[in-house]
Parts: structure tokens; sequence; C-alpha cells
């Protein structure tokens, strides 16, 4: 089974610690969300759903959660046999652009 | 108090100028603060300062007074001396630098060339530099250990102690006793046979040698089956700690080869992964114990044995702390090497108590196999070579430390050939991101995390823990203003409340803190340096 079949028929639990998503409430009340870039004791890093870098100050937050798990749901079952093929065939010729290094 | 001490600390300054470096002085470093004489500062492995002038109070006060950047990309993890206003350092790999310890300034840089034959597991690393009188000694990744004068940065001798090509190297800042100066090597993961050596300040001539894989006619080398005596590691990593009162030198072991396979080396395996009491005139062993018998986790016991005369059950006794690799924390009669308490300060799955002897008992089926075997703590131990540091006044030890992280433990098949990795499988890394240094941080606690533990010595007890979100490889530098001095992988350089744990000062150093702060003192100023990256900073009080 291809990676990209067994990604739709069958998704890993969690995603990569690179597509790790961090939510954050501000002491404002505003909810941020987005791909986790960098954290540590101080500082969380992300690029939120407006595909905007952002950066607070722990100390300034009144929630944080980080996600690891894996939103996709299976389409086992959903989809038939060659209509999975179609698929991946599809998104095979996908290239996209080369994706930032966290 | 403490303006008595800071008129103390600028009387020694001015009438020790380019004083020598006599053993007198060695031994009573403690009682010059305003100079870092020896790797850990003191004989007995406290990295401890009685300087007061940065208390509490105006941490927050602290500046950057000057860096020094190294024109080096290794992993820069020496601990400098500084004596009368002259710092010395060794800049990786084998660079010894002479700075102007107020200014940043250089005044001379002995460069020893190591050779390319050098085989090295974790990076070209050095740790840094003794001194007796006016001389200068290192040693060298390729073996070698080197005098240097002090003032002019010239060759005094140079002595070759061991094959580069077979993998050992001298990482460790050299423990100099006497007139002896005692140094062993690192490679444990290339089948090296490790020993610890002492030798002539003034010759470089070897006094006496210790072999830390025994072997056959040598007490302990029963533990050893066949020829695996021949390449079983026991390296040596950091300097070793001392007691004048009982003249004796203790020295913690690394791991034993090949790491992860056991098969071929039947027994104990002794002395790796254990503390030897050495005889500093002779090096004789006085008494070892071995923290993790036949040793397949890659526990090496090189951490500073922290040596601390306290009351043990109602008594005063002289005792040595020792927070270990593998993960317990551990308490022993520095004279007999008596085992009086062991208790974990993290998650620890390999063993589950200790007999009377104080020897583990093991835990069935923690053991490295073929297909991997999750053991906590993790391949890179609960804590490692970066020192701790023991406050008298506050009564506790601080650790650096690796928290609930496991490996999976991998057994393979080894054969040895000289000048290759000897490792026997692999301690992989249970969580997606890894063990290793990424330039990013995306682990989350569950995962394990980066700490510095406050233990009360006397039970094992943690007082307070510092958390991290990522792992740490700094060692840690407390004041007898209480203030305790750390960093970290994230690359801040930051101080604590030494009796709470509270932040009360950071530092964005921009790079990772990889060795143990230090402090000193000129013309009445105090100054906390650290290396972070590649540069060392040096930091003291808003004028």
């Amino acid at each position: 089974m291809s990676e990209l079949e067994q990604a739709l028929v069958d998704p890993a639990p969690e995603v990569r610690p690179q597509n790790r998503t961090a939510r954050v409430v501000t002491r404002d009340g505003a909810t941020i969300t987005g791909r986790l870039l960098n954290h540590d004791t101080f500082t969380l890093l992300l690029l939120d759903s407006q595909e905007q870098l952002r950066a607070f100050d722990k100390s300034d937050v009144r929630e944080m959660t980080i996600i690891k798990s894996n939103p996709k749901t299976s389409y086992r079952g959903r989809l038939t046999a060659p209509e999975l093929a179609d698929l991946v065939g599809y998104l095979v010729t996908l290239k996209g652009t080369r994706s930032i290094r966290p | 108090m403490m303006k008595r001490i800071l008129v103390i600390v600028v009387l020694l300054s001015s009438a020790a100028v380019h004083a020598q470096v006599s053993y007198d002085r060695l031994l009573r470093s403690g009682a010059e603060p305003h100079n870092w004489l020896t790797y850990s500062g003191t004989y007995s492995g406290h990295r401890y300062s009685t300087l007061t002038q940065i208390t509490p109070q105006n941490v927050r006060d602290l500046e950057l007074k000057w860096v020094f950047q190294a024109r080096s990309l290794e992993k820069f993890e020496a601990t400098p001396l500084v004596i009368d206003g002259v710092m010395y350092t060794v800049q990786p790999p084998n660079d010894i630098v002479a700075i102007d310890a107020a200014t940043g300034r250089i005044f001379w840089v002995y460069s020893h060339q190591p050779s390319q034959l050098a085989r090295l597991c974790c990076g070209r690393v050095n740790r840094g530099l003794a001194i007796l009188d006016n001389t200068l000694f290192m040693g060298t990744i390729d073996g070698h250990l080197v005098a240097v004068d002090a003032k002019s940065g010239r060759l005094i001798w140079d002595v070759a102690l061991a094959r580069p090509e077979a993998g050992y190297s001298l990482t460790l800042a050299p423990l100099v006793v006497k007139d002896k100066v005692i140094v062993g090597p690192a490679g444990g993961e290339y089948g090296i046979r490790g020993f610890l050596a002492a030798f002539d300040a003034r010759t470089g001539k070897q006094v006496w040698r210790f072999n830390t894989v025994a072997g056959p006619g040598e007490r302990g080398g029963e533990t050893w089956g066949g020829d695996s005596w021949k390449t079983g590691g026991g390296s040596i990593w950091v300097t070793g700690s001392y007691d004048p009162d009982l003249n004796l030198t203790y020295w913690g072991i690394g791991n034993a080869g090949p790491d992860r396979n056991g098969d071929s080396r039947p027994g104990d395996n002794l002395y790796t992964a254990s503390v030897v009491a050495l005889d500093a005139d002779t090096g004789q062993l006085k008494w070892h114990y071995q923290f993790s018998p036949h040793d397949e986790f890659d526990q090496d016991a090189t951490q500073i044995a922290v040596l601390a005369d306290l009351p043990w059950q109602g008594k005063p006794r002289k005792l040595m702390l020792w927070a270990n690799r593998n993960g317990f924390f551990y308490v022993l009669d520095r004279g007999t090497g008596q085992f009086l308490s062991a208790k974990p300060f993290v998650r620890v799955t390999w063993a589950d108590g200790f007999d009377e002897h104080g020897r583990p008992q093991r835990v069935p089926g923690q053991e490295p196999t073929p297909k991997g075997t999750i053991v906590y703590p993790g391949n890179q131990g609960a804590t490692n070579w970066y020192n701790p540091s023991y406050s008298p006044r506050t009564g506790l030890l601080y650790v650096p430390a690796w928290v609930n992280y496991a490996s999976l433990f991998i057994k393979r098949p080894q054969t040895y050939v000289e000048g290759q990795y000897f490792g026997g499988g692999e301690g992989r890394a249970t969580d997606a991101q890894g063990l290793r240094t990424a330039t990013n941080n995306l682990r989350t606690e569950d995962e394990g995390y980066g700490a510095i533990l406050a233990l009360d010595p006397l039970t094992g007890e943690k007082r307070w823990e510092y958390k991290m979100t990522d792992f740490t490889d700094a060692g840690i530098l407390t004041t007898a203003s209480d203030l305790l001095f750390s960093g970290g992988r994230e690359g801040d350089f930051y101080a604590l409340d030494a009796r709470t744990g509270a932040l009360l000062w950071k530092f964005a150093a921009g790079g990772q803190v990889q060795s143990g702060p230090m402090t000193y003192a000129i013309g009445g100023r105090q100054y906390v340096t650290v290396n972070a990256g590649n540069a060392l900073y040096a930091f003291g009080l808003r004028q």
C-alpha cells in the first residue's frame, strides 16, 4: 500500500512533529490557531490560519495547547477501490512547493 | 558581610597579580573566590562560589560585559579558569586562549593541531584546563596531554597517551593533585580499554596508571569473559574530585563496550559504570562502587563526584553525592565506598530496588533486544556529563536532568574493528522529534523535558523543579547569595532562586548552553560567565 493510500484509509493517530498545531488563547480572549513552528520555556512561535508568523510570550497567554492528534478521518469504506486509486493518482500529480522546515 | 567579602576580594585581586598557582592555592581555592582555579571551582566538585555581589535582589541588573567569539563551530563545552584577572579557556577543538577577564581581549592563543585520525563519538570537544604554578595542562582529542606556559602560551611538553586511530581521545579538563596531572581517555563507543593515569607536572613522565577495565590478574579481572576486557570501554569524560584528608581522588567511569550488547562480555565488567577511589600518590584502588553492573544501556557514570560532609543518621560523615545517568541519586561513604542510599530522581524502569550491598535489582525483561525494549531513562540518561552543583548554604544538590523520556534499546551483533563504532545496537528515541538537538523545538511535556532538580541529599526528595520545554546539556553554578545559574538547549542563560527555583533573570544567548557556568571577580566586580553556541558571555552588574 502506498504512503498516500495508507494516509487516506488508515491515517496515523498523530501527525508528525513538524505538522503539530498550537492553539493560543490570549489574555484578552482572542484564540489563535496555527502550525507550531517552535517553542521554548518562554515563547511560542506559529504560522496562524491567516499565514501570518506570530510570536507569543507564554506569560502573556491565558491558555496554550499543542495538538498532536491527526484531524484526518479515514476514507475506508467511503471510496471504492477505483475511486481511491483515482484520488491517489491525482494526489501524486500535485507537486506543491517546497515546505519550510521547522 | 557582603562588603567584607568584596574588600577581601579586591585586596586579593591586587595582591596576587601574576602569582603562581601553587598546590597550596589549589587546596584552598575556596578561600580565593575571585579566582576559579579548577574545573569545578574546588576539589570537592561543588561548583559553588562564596562571591555574593550578585544577589537575588539585584540579579535583574546583570548586563553583558563582553563576549568572546570562538573561531570554531564545534560544541563549546569548556569551563574557563580565572587566575588573577586572566581567563584561560579552550576554543574547540584544542586551542588554549588566554583572555583579559575584564574585557574579553585575547593575550595569546596556543593551537594544538589534532591528528585527522582522531575518532570521536560526540564532537571535537574539550571541557577545559588545569593549572599548576605557571603551567596549563590540556588533553587533546588525538590523545595527547600538553603542558603550556601560562604567561607566554609556549609549549613546555607534549605527551602522546594513546592511539587516536583506535578511538582514544582526551576531552576532560585534567585534575592536578600535588605535583601530578591526572587524566583518562574518552572512547567508550570505539572499544577502547580505558584508564586513568598521572603524569609528573614538570616532565610529563607517567607516574602511575590504573586500568578502568580490569584485565587478567588484576582485581576485578574476573568480571570480564574471555578477551572482552581488551575492548571493554570504561572511558573518562569529566574531571575527578579529590579529598585531601583521605588523599583519595574519585572518578566516574564510562560505559562497557559494546554499549548495548553485553553477550560478549559476561560478568559485571568492572570498573565500567562505576566510581573508583584511588590513592592520589600511587593510583592504587582503595574502593569502588558499581552503579550499573553489566551495563547495556550506555549508562556512563561520567558525572562529577560531589563531596560533602553532612550528618548521616545523626552522625557527621564524609559523603559522596551522585546523581547518575542511570536515573538514581546515590549517597556513598567516600572513605569506604559503603552504599548508604539510592533513590530514583526521574522515572526508572530498568531496576526497582537495591540489595543491602547496593547492587541494583534488575527488572526482568528490561534489556536490549533485537526488536527493541522501551526503557526509562532513555539513551542520553537522566543526567550526563554536565555538572551538578551543591550549595552548603541551602544544603541542596542541584542536578540538570532529562525527565520522563525513554528510548528503544536495540541490540545488534557487534564485531570489533579498530577505529569503528562499537555500539552493539542503538538507543532510539521513542518520540518523533528524537533526542538530538533540533533547531526548533516542537516537543511536548509528555515526550520528556529538561529540568533543574533540587534534591535533598539526605533523603533524595525533590525540593523543587524548574522545567524547560527542551532538554538540557548545561551545567549548574550556585553562589553564597543563593543564586543558581544554568541554561539549556533553548539558548537561554538564566538565574534562579536556589531556595525556591523561581526564575529571577534570563538572557537569550542565541545558542545552546553546553557548558557549566562559573564566576569570578576583578577589582571588586563579580562576573558570571557561560558558553552558549560558539561564544563565551561574561555578565556583571550594571554600574
